[in-house]
């Protein structure tokens, strides 16, 4: 299956009181994922963020699965994260800036990454965690090198500009990447509810996944181009 | 996000005293879910014209990570326990009624 899915969670906008409530992230970790937090001793991650860290992991999954499922219902605790690893450098830095690009090849050591399983399907993720927001991809290989992915900070944080934002993003990533688009792309939602790419109202074959809340949008797409 | 304050009485009586009328009693909860939503929606004109057909999600455009608030908020309001299957079924305004009410007929 090609596809793809991301999120980014603003951590200013979580409630940090609540998520530490058992009644709050019994809905959204399993068990054994309320486990893990204790037996992996993360150093720096405080278990809010932790719990978000696996929220934007699940709904990373959940939107790369809904291209091919589009009956798929969000059940955050059957989407089990079964290992994660630490980034080589895991001190929490802000931000720092306006946007953050990146094509997969980025050594995997900055990231935090892991193996996800939702019944047969096993899925692999990377995320980044600042100050301010995390940010996932999901892929359903380890090889990341194909993946493209952008953070960017808005000044606006109304809901249609943030759609309007991680649009504009996208494309111009997407036009600036791939050879002779010359600024004729577009990103439309297709009746199933995930985001598509068109090239003079063609669909083209590039999996897109765009996410947005509060002040941050992201996006990430699978090309091999260029 | 924030917390919203709730008079539970007042939710449990009007529900109770609208029980014979279902149609009512369903009407009843939407404007109580009104209240619910309020913290996590930003269109307030479109907010107070929902209807069973409404989705939290794509026509009120409340993050999906607040959709877990809404289960609990409900559940304070409501003192009811909803449980993960039920709570999936969460995405419109229909569904959260039925959730609701099937939860309410349980506890008595």
């Amino acid at each position: 299956m090609k596809s793809i899915g991301n999120d980014i969670v603003a951590l200013k906008s979580i409630n940090k009181k609540r998520t530490k409530q058992i009644l709050f992230y019994s809905k959204i970790l399993s068990v054994s994922e309320q486990a893990l937090y204790y037996k992996q001793g993360f150093e720096e991650l405080s278990f809010e963020k932790f719990v978000w860290l696996l929220w934007s992991v699940k709904e990373s999954v959940y939107k790369y699965l809904k291209r091919s499922v589009p009956d798929l219902v969000f059940s955050p605790t059957k989407i089990i994260i079964q290992r994660i690893e630490l980034p080589y450098r895991q001190t929490i830095t802000k931000f720092g800036s306006t946007q953050w690009e990146n094509k997969g090849n980025e050594s995997c050591e900055n990231f935090y990454r892991g193996i996800i399983t939702f019944g047969p399907y096993t899925f692999y993720f990377r995320s980044k965690i600042h100050a301010e927001l995390i940010s996932t991809v999901v892929n359903d290989g380890e090889n990341f090198e194909n993946i493209w992915w952008g953070i960017k900070s808005i000044d606006d944080a109304a809901y249609n500009d943030q759609s309007k934002e991680v649009r504009a993003f996208i494309l111009n990533k997407l036009n600036s990447t791939l050879s002779g688009c010359n600024d004729n792309l577009s990103i439309e939602k297709c009746p199933l509810g995930y985001p598509v790419v068109l090239k003079e109202a063609k669909e083209m074959d590039i999996p897109v996944s765009l996410a947005h809340h509060d002040h941050f949008i992201a996006y990430s797409f699978l090309s091999k181009n260029p | 996000m924030s917390k919203t304050n709730f008079d539970s009485n007042d939710a449990n009586n009007s529900l109770i005293s609208s029980k014979c009328n279902s149609n009512q009693y369903r009407r009843e909860i939407i404007d109580e879910l009104k209240k619910v939503l309020t913290p996590y929606t930003e269109n307030k004109e479109l907010l107070r014209s929902i209807n069973e057909q409404t989705n939290l999600l794509t026509d009120l455009k409340i993050n999906s990570a607040n959709l877990v608030d809404v289960i609990i908020d409900a559940e304070s309001k409501y003192s009811i326990e909803i449980d993960l299957a039920s709570a999936e079924k969460m995405t419109n305004v229909r569904s959260c009624i039925d959730v609701i009410v099937e939860k309410m007929n349980f506890k008595k």
